[in-house]
């Protein structure tokens, strides 16, 4: 009789680790949240019980990317879809919305300006002097160098 | 006790900055599209990214053929350095028709401004202004396609995806659209192509076609030419995207006839890996005293790469006031344009000899590793159900016995 408790009991614990093992080692989605709108272009995907993220704009994942950790990557604008594989199995699918930004960096290097694109879009950059207009395309994250003077750089989104 | 990794996007993410950023400033969103509607009344918000967190100040105009019918809600803000970012509004409201179909344009132009000038009403410098759209779009009495091309890149040898919004600015359906993007290598020579679609588009509706294309490539930087068929028209964009990472390796730098005291010459040896040219490359190297300040920074000539060229770049240090000794140091690689790489050095300074340590391998940006402890919980908990299932037999075996 002694013997069956212990039997059962032992059958309830390896029931009950197996059980949390499920449900523990699922893999999970932390950041960025469900249907969170993002405008900064730089954020980290935070991911739990996986190596691997996969990404799309098509909630079917027809079309899909498939990152790992280390990976760099550049998204345009807009609502991408992505979930996580762990083991087996993987996660719920959840989306986020990366917003258009037009940013601009100026750095002084001593001898010229050096202007950054430092949003998500191409920018068409008027540089601006007196009556004097000057256009140039700088693409996302792209640097371009102007001599220094007072000028005015204005970044709009290309058309 | 959690696996946690990052994944790092970029956008963003320009590696460490070296020079002084004096000025930066962002808006989003950069745009905001509507289909025209008579008397059409809205208010549309937008953000100032203050990304640098300084102190500034902003000044609002409105611009463009829609000016007259967009009020701001302020024309001047403040931003102090804690505030990462702040909202405004904008109200529109449009006439009740417009002559012409098409599109229409209004900006609202956020200039930056240091609060000196506001203080004192000079300025002297460069000043950044950063624009946020207003597009109404008017129908066009026929079908009309509104596309463009974005590709998104990874790592060598993963998917490129390429997607292809399409937006009918007709009023009429459109019953078919296709798309087939070729890819180019660098040299020019078309090495594959895939395609999107059929969709269908009714008036003013947007869909987004996307296709995926296996970069088992070298690195390198490659050309999607997408070809956009609907109802006998066909429109072309090409988009240059990069494959892999960009890759410089310094393969060894040299001091030769040192002698303390005098100007040290440094041969930087580097080879671009990369089967594309890159250009504007140059060397920081940062030489650190005991306390951790910078004792001296010396940079080579900045110098254009063409495709998997080795090239000796010269940097000079005054070695005037330098004692013998070990001297901590970082060498930061400036390529292309937005990468940057660090890397720690040590310099071996003797009466005549100066040797930098440190040196091998590749200077790359990677992000750390992370300890999988989930890994090691689970293989304890394995550990414990086998013990207890060799127990289980144990006992069931005595039993037995008995």
């Amino acid at each position: 009789m002694k013997t069956k408790i212990i039997l059962i009991l032992e059958g309830i614990l390896l029931f009950g680790i197996l059980a949390f093992l499920f449900v523990y080692t699922s893999p999970k989605q932390i950041f960025p949240i469900q249907g969170m709108v993002i405008s900064n272009q730089d954020f980290l995907f935070e991911i739990e019980n996986s190596q691997e993220i996969i990404l799309s704009t098509d909630i079917e994942f027809a079309n899909a990317l498939s990152l790992k950790e280390g990976d760099e990557i550049t998204l345009p604008p807009g609502t991408y879809f992505w979930k996580v594989k762990g083991v087996m199995r993987e996660s719920e699918i959840r989306n986020f919305t990366l917003e258009s930004t037009a940013g601009l960096k100026l750095k002084d290097n001593g001898e010229l300006y050096e202007i950054q694109n430092s949003g998500n879009v191409d920018l068409n950059l008027t540089k601006t002097i007196g009556e004097i207009r000057l256009g140039t395309i700088v693409d996302v994250g792209e640097s371009k160098e102007f001599e220094k003077d007072n000028s005015t750089y204005e970044g709009g989104q290309i058309q | 006790m959690k696996n946690k990794f990052y994944l790092c996007i970029i956008g963003l993410v320009f590696g460490i900055l070296i020079l002084q950023s004096v000025l930066a400033i962002g808006i989003t969103p950069a745009r905001t599209s509507v289909d025209f509607e008579p008397g059409l009344h809205r208010e549309v918000n937008f953000s100032i990214l203050n990304s640098e967190h300084k102190e500034m100040s902003v000044t609002f105009s409105v611009k463009g053929e829609l000016a007259q019918y967009i009020t701001m809600d302020k024309e001047f803000a403040d931003f102090s350095s804690s505030e990462e970012s702040k909202s405004f509004s904008y109200t529109v409201d449009l006439p009740a028709s417009f002559d012409k179909p098409g599109k229409y344009e209004g900006e609202i132009v956020a200039l930056e401004t240091s609060k000196n000038m506001k203080e004192s009403g000079t300025f002297v410098g460069a000043t950044l202004a950063v624009i946020t759209q207003f597009h109404v779009y008017v129908p066009y009495p026929d079908e009309y396609l509104e596309t463009e091309l974005k590709v998104v890149s990874s790592e060598q040898g993963s998917n490129v995806l390429f997607l292809i919004p399409v937006t009918n600015r007709g009023k009429k359906d459109i019953s078919q659209v296709d798309v087939v993007v070729d890819v180019y290598s660098p040299s020019g020579e078309k090495i594959s192509s895939v395609s999107a679609g059929p969709e269908s588009l009714k008036k003013l509706e947007r869909k987004e076609l996307s296709a995926t294309w296996s970069a088992n490539v070298p690195s390198g930087r490659y050309t999607a030419n997408a070809t956009i068929s609907y109802n006998g028209n066909k429109i072309q964009i090409g988009k240059e995207f990069d494959v892999g990472e960009i890759l410089l390796e310094i393969k060894e730098v040299v001091v030769k006839d040192f002698q303390l005291g005098e100007i040290a010459k440094f041969d930087v040896l580097i080879q671009n890996k990369w089967s594309h040219p890159v250009n504007n490359t140059f060397i920081n190297i940062l030489v650190y005293n005991a306390q951790g300040g910078i004792l001296a920074e010396f940079k080579t000539p900045n110098q254009d790469f063409l495709p998997l060229q080795e090239l000796k770049l010269p940097a000079y240090w005054d070695t005037a006031g330098i004692s013998e000794g070990l001297y901590e140091g970082k060498l930061v690689l400036n390529y292309g344009e937005k990468k940057k790489a660090e890397r720690s050095i040590q310099l071996r300074v003797a009466d005549y000899e100066l040797e930098v340590l440190g040196l091998t391998g590749k200077v790359v940006v990677k992000n750390k590793g992370v300890l999988n402890v989930t890994n090691v919980l689970i293989a304890v908990v394995v550990l414990l159900i086998i013990s207890n299932i060799v127990w289980f037999v144990l006992l069931k075996k005595r039993k037995n016995k008995k």
